[in-house]
């Protein structure tokens, strides 16, 4: 599996590098699009501001909206970038371009970013997989994340927060009996594979893998060993038990926890909806930051926290507002990232970005560059086609680099 | 009972930005709106005509809610900053009489005159409920720890306020604020991802005070917020619910504005998706409308006086939506306003209709 994995990348010496480093990522991922008015870049009375007031941070001169308070008080760990412009204010098209970086087309499907990561940097020590997804709804194997890296690396999604079905080990198998099982198995895969294209056989060899050690680790999704208190600070709704779960994982040593909370669209009643969603955000993603700085985490674990894009300006009749990728923000924190930085502005109205525009390329450069992987210079090796790890006409956000 | 209404257009006020409502004075002689931007827009009937003066300034964020005292001469006005101001009118422009800039610690969403004009109640997003006096902005009472509270309406004709949270809970308060009751409108909230939807918008009673109309959405989800507009009727006197009124699709989503109409009718407003809202009267024994009125578009208040009868009802421009940056044509970001239109209504009366 290692040669396998080392295959992909252009440089296999420098592969083995990274794979040694013990860096992770939390990616928290607001699907629908926060509203940058409603929380990261307040534009309070003004003619598009809404009705909601600015609160001063931990970070002099910076204010967020007032529907933050807990990550106001964060704030000194984050770095924010309000000068997000990027391309697509499709949710169907938009999603997939910001999770693979929007690269050139180049004829081939980009990972998305947990792929590239678990690509890149592999499982790390803890073996487990290197790509988990904490979602609402539906888990399994979400193999497309991937795109050309082959299935292997897509994410393994855990829904509702619950383990995969049937994650349990059967009591009346002893150790030996399990060895055996596993033994056998994987003689027949290798069988299977003989003759036929490898990647799709590793895959599947390796979602068995990853079953074995997340069997291992069963009391990750034990409930009853949460600390009482973790869980009134994270929150008891959806967001909260999520976010938990990705602490630890994150403690586990997973590679790449990817939290998701859906439900931001708020094309109609905006402000009463993020009235309500950002709270349980807030308390959810000031509890993970509070907690990672506490552990010394974030020396190690890289924090974003994005959605696809912003939402308008303009208020539209069902007191809503609509898609935005013109001047839109986003949130960084933890490894290789500055804390305590706000990069970048919009106008005085939040219409338009007034210094710099950032695109997601830029982004994933920075991100790539944070963790300790040269985009600039590293490039995964396509069966014989180079391609760039991140978009190649796009460079790191120095200003956001430790 | 009425089985009709026209709707006469008198003419048309078009502020440059969103409002939140619009009201008129007793007289019908003034028109009052409460800006996005924190102005108050206030416009003077001139003969037959609607002359705009200079806004009334002072308030931050939303202006949330306005209302005349019952001779006109005296307005009351509230932010979603959570500041409450009383006006009065002087000659023919209005002049601050007190302000409480923290009323509320935040959105001030609802306020509510006694009916002899003594006592102001007001509710917010803080989960507060205060009484004030309206002649002073002396706080009389308060109490605390409620969950956000949308709406409040005084009885008219007993000492008790009625107040509705975001989850339905309607909630009856003696003077001294102590709780006495409640009205189960549940039905107007749910829970839909990290999302809670709805809640008990608007209240309403009958003249005699022996019906109480909650209204809001019977919410289908939360994002673009969908849901039916709906209206819950109770008897006051045994707390039973008597109807539940849909006024519309799942499209049509909030009912945003109700009053009963002393023919014993309701007339509604409702907004939902852009370009989407709707006037409607319709009997409370009812199950259809009959008067339903499209052309405005979104619809996010009424305001109607009896003496001369008299509605404005404020709506949002057309073509209010769109994904990404809409310019005019010289490049300038667009911004939506709205529409404050006013109509003479006129009842028409007949025997029930057949079925």
């Amino acid at each position: 599996m290692t040669g396998a994995a080392l295959s992909g990348l252009a440089h296999p010496l420098l592969a083995e590098q990274l794979k040694q480093q013990d860096k992770q990522v939390l990616f928290v991922w607001i699907d629908g699009g926060m509203s940058q008015f409603e929380s990261w870049d307040p534009k309070p009375n003004t003619q598009f501001g809404g009705p909601f007031r600015a609160t001063s941070t931990s970070l002099p001169d910076v204010q967020i909206s007032e529907l933050m308070p807990r990550t106001a008080q964060q704030m000194h760990h984050l770095a924010l970038v309000r000068s997000m412009h990027t391309q697509d204010n499709s949710h169907s098209a938009g999603v997939p371009r910001i999770l693979r970086g929007d690269p050139k087309n180049r004829g081939v499907t980009y990972p998305y970013f947990g792929s590239a990561v678990a690509k890149l940097m592999g499982p790390g020590e803890s073996k487990l997989p290197p790509y988990v997804w904490i979602k609402p709804g539906s888990g399994g194997f979400k193999h497309d994340a991937a795109g050309f890296l082959g299935p292997k690396f897509g994410a393994l999604a855990f829904g509702d927060g619950q383990p995969p079905d049937n994650l349990l080990q059967p009591e009346e198998l002893s150790g030996d009996e399990v060895e055996l099982r596993q033994r056998i198995r994987e003689f027949a895969n290798s069988q299977f594979a003989s003759g036929r294209r490898p990647a799709n056989t590793e895959a599947s060899s390796y979602v068995f893998d990853m079953a074995s050690r997340l069997m291992a680790r069963q009391d990750l999704f034990d409930a009853t060993q949460l600390n009482p208190r973790d869980v009134q600070r994270y929150g008891e709704h959806e967001f909260g038990r999520h976010m938990l779960l990705g602490r630890r994982m994150l403690e586990a040593g997973v590679r790449f926890v990817q939290v998701t909370s859906y439900g931001w669209d708020t094309h109609g009643d905006n402000f009463n909806g993020h009235a309500r969603l950002m709270p349980r955000f807030d308390q959810a993603f000031a509890a993970m930051i509070e907690d990672l700085s506490d552990r010394g985490m974030l020396e190690h674990v890289l924090v974003v926290c994005l959605s696809e894009f912003g939402r308008t300006p303009r208020i539209n009749g069902h007191v809503g507002r609509d898609h935005w990728p013109e001047s839109w923000s986003l949130a960084m924190a933890g490894t290789g990232i500055k804390r305590g930085i706000v990069e970048g502005r919009t106008n005085a109205l939040g219409t338009a970005v007034e210094s710099e525009e950032y695109d997601i390329g830029h982004m994933f450069h920075t991100w790539f560059q944070a963790l300790g992987v040269d985009s600039t210079h590293i490039e995964y090796d396509n069966a014989g086609q180079p391609l760039p790890i991140a978009h190649d006409e796009h460079s790191p956000v120095s200003a956001l680099l430790a | 009972m009425a089985t009709s209404l026209e709707l006469k257009a008198l003419g048309t006020c078009t502020p440059d930005r969103q409002l939140t409502e619009a009201r008129l004075s007793p007289a019908a002689d003034r028109l009052v709106g409460g800006g996005f931007d924190g102005s108050i827009r206030s416009w003077l009937k001139e003969e037959e005509a609607w002359q705009e003066q200079p806004p009334l300034g002072g308030h931050q964020g939303w202006v949330t809610q306005l209302q005349f005292s019952a001779d006109g001469l005296f307005l009351y006005s509230a932010d979603s900053w959570g500041q409450l101001r009383c006006w009065k009118l002087s000659e023919v422009s209005w002049q601050d009489v007190w302000t409480i800039p923290t009323a509320h610690d935040g959105w001030l969403r609802s306020l509510s005159l006694s009916p002899d004009g003594s006592q102001l109640a007001t509710c917010g997003r803080d989960g507060c409920l205060h009484i004030w006096t309206a002649a002073t902005g002396e706080k009389i009472a308060e109490t605390t720890g409620l969950e956000d509270q949308f709406s409040v309406r005084w009885h008219p004709l007993e000492s008790a306020l009625i107040t509705g949270d975001l989850f339905g809970k309607v909630q009856v308060w003696s003077q001294e604020l102590k709780p006495l009751r409640e009205f189960n409108a549940a039905e107007l909230y749910t829970e839909h991802r990290l999302q809670e939807i709805g809640g008990a918008r608007r209240i309403a009673l009958t003249a005699d005070g022996k019906t109480l109309a909650v209204a809001g959405t019977r919410p289908k989800n939360g994002g673009n917020v969908q849901g039916v507009p709906l209206v819950l009727l109770f008897d006051w006197t045994t707390g039973e619910q008597t109807g539940a009124l849909e006024l519309g699709a799942t499209s049509d989503v909030y009912v945003t504005d109700l009053l009963f109409h002393p023919d014993g009718f309701l007339l509604a407003t409702t907004s939902g998706n852009p370009g989407t809202g709707q006037i409607v009267a319709i009997q409370p024994d009812e199950t259809k409308p009959f008067f339903v009125e499209k052309k405005l578009g979104n619809c996010h208040s009424l305001s109607w006086q009896q003496n001369n009868s008299q509605l404005a009802i404020t709506s949002t421009s057309k073509g209010s939506n769109g994904n990404g940056r809409k310019l005019d044509a010289d490049g300038n970001y667009l911004g939506n306003t709205s529409l404050i239109s006013l109509f003479e209504m006129t009842i028409g009366s007949g025997d029930k209709p057949k079925e």
